[in-house]
């Protein structure tokens, strides 16, 4: 799993990730995500389009940085989201709990 | 309509970097499959759950204990059949998950029961843990009888 975090505006990170996000993966990337979390990072936005696998692993990172981020009274939208990706977050029903947006346009204009 | 057309079987051990190893040989199967491309999706979902269940739970995360995975297709569905040989865990004692989760963790049976049409638990063995999930491929035919 590759993650790249960049400053896409000021207070706005835009993180992108690529690869599969199961059990072996989650650890690194709740280990990037948490300093973000760390640095009470006011808004995220994550890229998942080369993310085309996720299990309950990879959900589970995304929820605990939802649950801390809402704490601090950051702001999180997930973008770009695979078809297969997007079905698991469905099952789950967290699509109604996350924001979930089609482009990084749309991404940032939910955080904006 | 309902002879084995495929069976494979696989082994891999308990060391969470061969799960993308099994769940990539089951792709190239589900490849020369003709379920629908959701339902292929969801048993990449439901493989990679069962394992990982038997890598945490069975196994308590220790690397190196053997999981057998049956990957089977006949005209009518795809069965996955997961094995271990680890501690027997009673699946009736995991609480349902709270939906939408409020913290990480707890989906994997849940998903395994959703995204499925039949998940059994063969309680027969000595020793481990067996589990059958299939997915039909016509929409109709028996659905979760866990349920």
């Amino acid at each position: 799993m590759k993650v790249q975090i960049r400053e896409v505006q000021t207070e706005v990170k835009a993180a992108l990730f690529e690869g599969d996000l199961d059990f072996h993966s989650s650890p690194e990337v709740r280990s990037e995500l948490s300093k973000l979390a760390d640095s009470q990072t006011k808004k995220i936005i994550i890229d998942l389009k080369k993310v085309s696998y996720i299990d309950s692993s990879g959900l589970a990172t995304f929820v605990e940085l939802f649950q801390r981020m809402k704490r601090y009274g950051g702001e999180l939208v997930l973008f770009n989201l695979t078809q297969g990706v997007r079905s698991v977050f469905e099952i789950a029903k967290l699509d109604s709990v996350f924001r979930l947006a089609g482009s990084e346009q749309e991404a940032l204009s939910l955080v904006s | 309509m309902t002879e084995t057309s495929v069976e494979k079987i696989f082994e891999m051990t308990s060391s969470p970097d061969e799960l993308k190893l099994i769940r990539g040989k089951v792709t190239g199967l589900l490849a020369q499959s003709d379920l629908p491309q959701k339902a292929k999706d969801a048993l990449l979902v439901v493989l990679g759950e069962a394992c990982t269940n038997a890598i945490r739970h069975a196994y308590g995360n220790q690397p190196g204990h053997k999981i057998i995975v049956t990957y089977r297709e006949d005209g009518a569905k795809v069965v996955l059949i997961i094995r271990d040989f680890g501690k027997k865990i009673d699946l009736a004692k995991v609480p349902k998950p709270q939906l939408p989760p409020q913290k990480g963790g707890g989906l994997g049976i849940y998903f395994m029961e959703t995204m499925t049409d039949k998940m059994q638990y063969n309680t027969a063995h000595a020793e481990g843990n067996e589990l059958i999930l299939t997915k039909f491929k016509e929409k109709g035919a028996p659905s979760n009888p866990a349920a």
